[in-house]
């Protein structure tokens, strides 16, 4: 895209506007509302630990630290997160990569291109401590951002838990269901009024305030045209895959067994990480409503494993992209699955050719109910994607048991979760319920509503 | 293993129980090996008390410890007259020389303890009630190796035995570091005036009446029996030859060692203090008349001062149904007009009211993987001899208080919290923290318990309780809190074998 962008210098002024604004409108309609960034670039190894002293004045305050004060993109930011990960021949070689996953509202390059062009001094203090950075007097934005874009990686699959909703949404709904909060508290209870009545009520109060009367609009919401372009594309995906399925049954069937028959003789991990290291890891959680979660690991060696892995993660980001993106992870009422509501987002990102699975989430509550929540709820989920990893706790049919061996699964996350370094979150006081019924609380400032609709409305202002 | 002598055993029953009522099915758990405080709370043993001590020298200690045992009481028997029951802490157990590689396979939280900084930052145990202020089980108290509990049938006979007890512990280097009293109040309630001790988790093993609930596992309970997913709890497993009396059962799962931990269990412990003045002032300053105080404390509880359930008598308290516990939320009550959703007993035990599926088995099964049974007492005198919420209002509006009886106020007072479970971190810690302190806690926003819930959370005040209604709830805020925490710590509470194991020498090889 940037390449584009050079050829057109030569164009006349007026075309390039015209044209830029088509391409935007494009780029708009081909990119999701929220996006990852993944950014693994390699260190320098004698600097990793001035690196880490950096990323620790970061640490103390995410929002407003000095060096990068990643409160100033509040209106775009949701979470971010900064990791130091091994290379994959550590400790023999070093090969550490800064990590950097963060979830935006917008196009990836804009983010970037914002950050650089307000943080350039915060960046140069974390960059160059990775291998290429240019040096000071090369550093020019535009090269900053030619070397953020050089080290992306995609996300194989990428869970948002509502697409479409944005940081700036979500911030604007919280004031609104404060406000509601403090006006139903000038109230004198128990309310007499009818739950109708109430309601207009709250409806003229949110009129009559200057500073909640957007909330009578409906959120910006990806455009009708987009919306046609993503059903369009899960129905051919759905097409070509049943296509592929009738035809190739047998072969998926073989490979399920083939599958199953390797499962029976993987090793699973059978102890505990050692309670040091558990502890390091708890020192970093349980500073908000929800925790960041990073974990990485080796998948079992071979092709079919690789294959199965590369397939599922596919699937998975086909239906997360398509049917899980309402604030349900993997409950499918009509197979008696259970769900999720607690995860914000995820990422699964695939590295080293396939070697190593990096997992990031964002989630509500400790990791002991977040562990419980996969165990007890989306056990076959978490099955399916993981147990391509080495150490897995052993599964069945790659949906059974696996997770729902309690302690091994437990012990296996506890080997391979990764310190997060730096981790930032616009909304510590909102748990991903919390964000959901602010939403249905301002869509009920509009329409019509019976007596029974608005008395369960008004429910939601608990 | 004992297969055969659990089946000739011949249980020392209750007097007033044949073996029919106490065993509901030939019972496979040999009531032996189980120390009695799992199986009962003693209540025909009104005088208790707790103490907490210190091991100074393990070699002087060990024969006294090793003579101990056979006082110790275990649940095959019901006690008339005296109980005593022994936990230890992790320390205590390394203290006795327990071989390293084998006290590491206790479980994480027995290892690291109550105070690590997020253990406080999970409990809520921060500002004023951070350990650092605790009268024990801090760091700037004495260190703890032992926990004794004692339950006799009066306070003379107590005294008798415990001072016995204390003395030939102190004449072989165990020091008393504290000694926690305690007081039965009238009708087994807590200070602050409700019915307590009424809800258990129901243990088909322990059940002496037959009945057919819905049951928890054992092994959610007790190490060494299939738990809530059916698999056994994290505990430690012996090599055989390091067993050299081959005294302990072998491990259930049939791997060739040996299960120390079978049989036994956690126990967790908080000394909780209760500010009686500051829960009832508070509830007066929020409504207009005694009766509408006590109803919104009743709401806050779950359960009406008699001990009658909300969800079941949401207008008055009625005591023909005080110690009913067969109950459910999400057919009755899903919106929370009787019982309000951050009621404490319905953050404590959601029985069937949270994902996955409210209302079905799934999640009744998920609430009882997050079971504590618990045996704590009361300690300090009542605010009035009454115990009655009314007479604590009166007391408070009259003229005599606060100015002429500060010491009224200031006496200290308030519930040992003991609980006794299979998994620290997944029944304990997870109630306090994801169910009783989460602000957030089933789509509310600022509401902690409001009788146990920490009163701020990552660095924000949270101080609301919500009384959900139609049309529209009532909130209350500005809630300060009501309980403070003065003591605490995780003790693990041995099998008679593993106790035997432990003081025997072969345990530090
Ligand atoms: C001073 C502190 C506390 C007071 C005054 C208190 C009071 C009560 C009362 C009055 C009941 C209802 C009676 C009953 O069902 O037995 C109850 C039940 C219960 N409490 Fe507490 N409690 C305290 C601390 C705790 C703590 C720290 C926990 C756990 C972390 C806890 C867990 C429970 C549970 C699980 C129930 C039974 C709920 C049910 O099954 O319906 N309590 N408590």
């Amino acid at each position: 895209m940037t390449s584009l962008v050079t050829h057109l210098t030569s164009v006349p002024r007026e075309t390039t506007g015209f044209l830029n604004r088509l391409k935007d409108k494009a780029r708009k309609l081909m990119a999701m509302p929220q996006n990852a960034i993944n950014l693994f670039i390699p260190l320098e190894e004698e600097k990793e630990d001035a690196l880490r002293d950096v990323l620790n004045t970061i640490r103390a305050d995410t929002h407003h630290n000095a060096i990068l004060p990643l409160g100033q993109f509040s209106d775009v930011l949701h979470f971010a997160r900064f990791l130091i990960y091994e290379g994959p021949d550590h400790p023999q070689e070093y090969g550490s990569y800064l990590v950097f996953i963060a979830n935006v509202d917008g196009p990836v390059e804009d983010f970037l291109q914002r950050l650089v062009n307000k943080s350039s001094a915060g960046l140069d203090a974390i960059l160059s401590a990775c291998r290429d950075y240019p040096p000071k007097r090369r550093r020019t934005r535009q090269a900053r951002l030619q070397f953020l874009l050089k080290h992306q990686l995609p996300a194989q699959a990428f869970y948002i838990n509502t697409v479409g909703r944005g940081v700036k949404q979500i911030l604007e709904e919280d004031r609104l269901h404060q406000a509601l909060q403090d006006y139903l508290n000038s109230l004198t209870h128990p309310v007499t009024l009818s739950a109708t009545e109430l309601r207009l009520q709250l409806i003229n109060h949110v009129a009559k305030s200057p500073d909640l009367f957007w909330a009578l609009e409906p959120p910006e919401r990806p455009s009708l045209l987009w919306k046609a372009k993503e059903q369009l594309r899960f129905m051919t995906l759905v097409g070509l895959g049943t296509i592929v399925v009738i035809f190739t049954w047998p072969l998926i069937l073989g490979w399920v067994v083939l599958v199953q028959l390797k499962e029976t003789g993987d090793e699973e991990l059978a102890n505990r990480a050692s309670l040091e290291r558990l502890n390091e890891l708890r020192a970093d959680e349980d500073f908000a409503v929800h925790n960041q979660f990073s974990a990485a690991g080796s998948l079992k060696p071979g092709l079919v494993r690789r294959l199965t892995a590369r397939s599922v993660l596919a699937l998975a980001q086909v239906s997360l992209r398509h049917v899980f993106n309402k604030g349900d992870l993997a409950g499918i009422p009509l197979l008696g699955l259970d769900g999720v509501d607690t995860i914000h987002f995820a990422h699964w990102i695939m590295l080293d050719n396939d070697q190593r699975l990096l997992f990031a989430s964002n989630y509500d509550g400790s990791l002991e109910s977040y562990m419980v929540d996969f165990i007890d709820k989306v056990s076959w989920g978490l099955n399916v994607v993981f147990s391509n990893g080495q150490g897995y706790p052993r599964t069945n049919w790659l949906f059974f048991d696996g997770a729902r061996n309690e302690e091994r699964f437990k012990d296996y996350l506890g080997h391979h979760q990764l310190s997060t370094l730096v981790w930032h979150t616009p909304y510590k006081h909102l748990s991903a319920v919390n964000i959901a019924n602010n939403s249905e609380i301002r869509s009920g400032l509009r329409g019509r509503m019976n007596e029974t609709q608005a008395k369960a409305w008004l429910q939601r202002l608990t | 293993m004992k297969d055969a002598a659990i089946q000739t055993m011949s249980y020392t029953l209750d007097a007033s129980q044949n073996r029919q009522d106490f065993l509901s099915y030939p019972n496979p758990i040999d009531l032996r090996e189980i120390q009695g405080i799992v199986a009962r709370g003693y209540g025909n043993l009104p005088a208790a008390c707790y103490g907490l001590f210190h091991i100074k020298t393990p070699d002087l200690a060990r024969p006294t410890l090793i003579e101990l045992q056979s006082k110790l009481t275990y649940a095959e028997e019901r006690p008339p007259l005296l109980a005593i029951n022994l936990a230890w802490t992790y320390r205590g157990l390394r203290q006795m020389g327990l071989d390293e590689n084998i006290a590491d396979q206790f479980s994480n939280e027995f290892r690291s303890g109550i105070d690590t900084n997020h253990k406080r930052r999970i409990l809520g145990d921060e500002g004023r009630n951070s350990p650092e202020f605790w009268d024990w089980g801090g760091p700037n108290s004495s260190p703890i190796d032992l926990l004794l509990l004692c339950y006799a049938v009066d306070q003379a006979s107590l005294e008798h035995e415990y001072q016995n007890l204390k003395q030939t512990l102190a004449e072989s280097g165990i020091e008393e570091v504290r000694r926690l009293d305690t007081q039965v109040l009238p009708d087994n309630k807590e200070h602050f005036g409700f019915r307590d001790g009424i809800a258990q988790p129901f243990l088909k093993e322990f059940d002496r009446k037959g009945r057919d609930l819905v049951a928890v596992p054992l092994g959610e309970i007790l190490l060494g029996y299939p738990n809530g997913y059916d698999r056994y709890t994290q505990r430690p497993l012996i090599a055989a030859e390091l067993d050299t009396a081959s005294q302990l059962p072998p491990d259930p799962e049939g791997s060739p060692t040996r299960d120390l931990g079978k049989n036994g269990t956690y126990l967790v412990f908080r000394q909780m203090s209760q500010d009686i003045p500051a829960f009832w002032r508070y509830l007066q300053e929020q409504t207009s008349s005694s009766e509408e105080a006590v109803r919104l404390a009743s709401k806050m509880v779950g359960r009406w001062p008699s001990g009658a359930p909300l969800v079941l008598s949401p207008e008055e308290d009625n005591t023909a149904i005080k110690d009913k516990d067969a109950f459910t939320y999400h057919d009755t009550d899903r919106q929370g007009f009787k019982c309000p959703l951050g009621a404490h007993i319905r953050r404590t035990h959601p029985r069937d009211s949270l994902q996955p599926e409210p209302g079905s088995e799934k999640s009744i099964a998920f609430s009882n993987r997050h079971r504590l049974l618990r045996r704590g007492r009361s300690y300090g005198a009542p605010f009035h001899p009454s115990v009655n919420p009314t007479e604590y209002l009166k007391q408070l509006s009259g003229t005599a208080y606060p100015e002429e009886s500060p010491e009224k106020s200031s006496e200290d007072r308030g519930l040992h919290f003991i609980c006794i479970n299979a998994n620290i971190g997944r029944q304990f810690e997870f109630v306090q923290h994801t169910w009783a302190n989460n602000p957030n806690f089933n789509g509310l926003y600022q509401d902690p318990d409001p009788i146990i819930g920490s009163r701020s959370a990552y660095g924000l005040p949270q101080n609301r309780f919500t009384q959900q209604q139609p049309p529209v709830r009532c909130q209350f805020s500005g809630m300060p809190e009501f309980v403070g925490i003065r003591g605490g710590g995780y003790f693990f509470l041995p099998s008679r074998s593993a106790l035997a194991f432990i003081l025997s020498r072969g345990a530090s090889a």
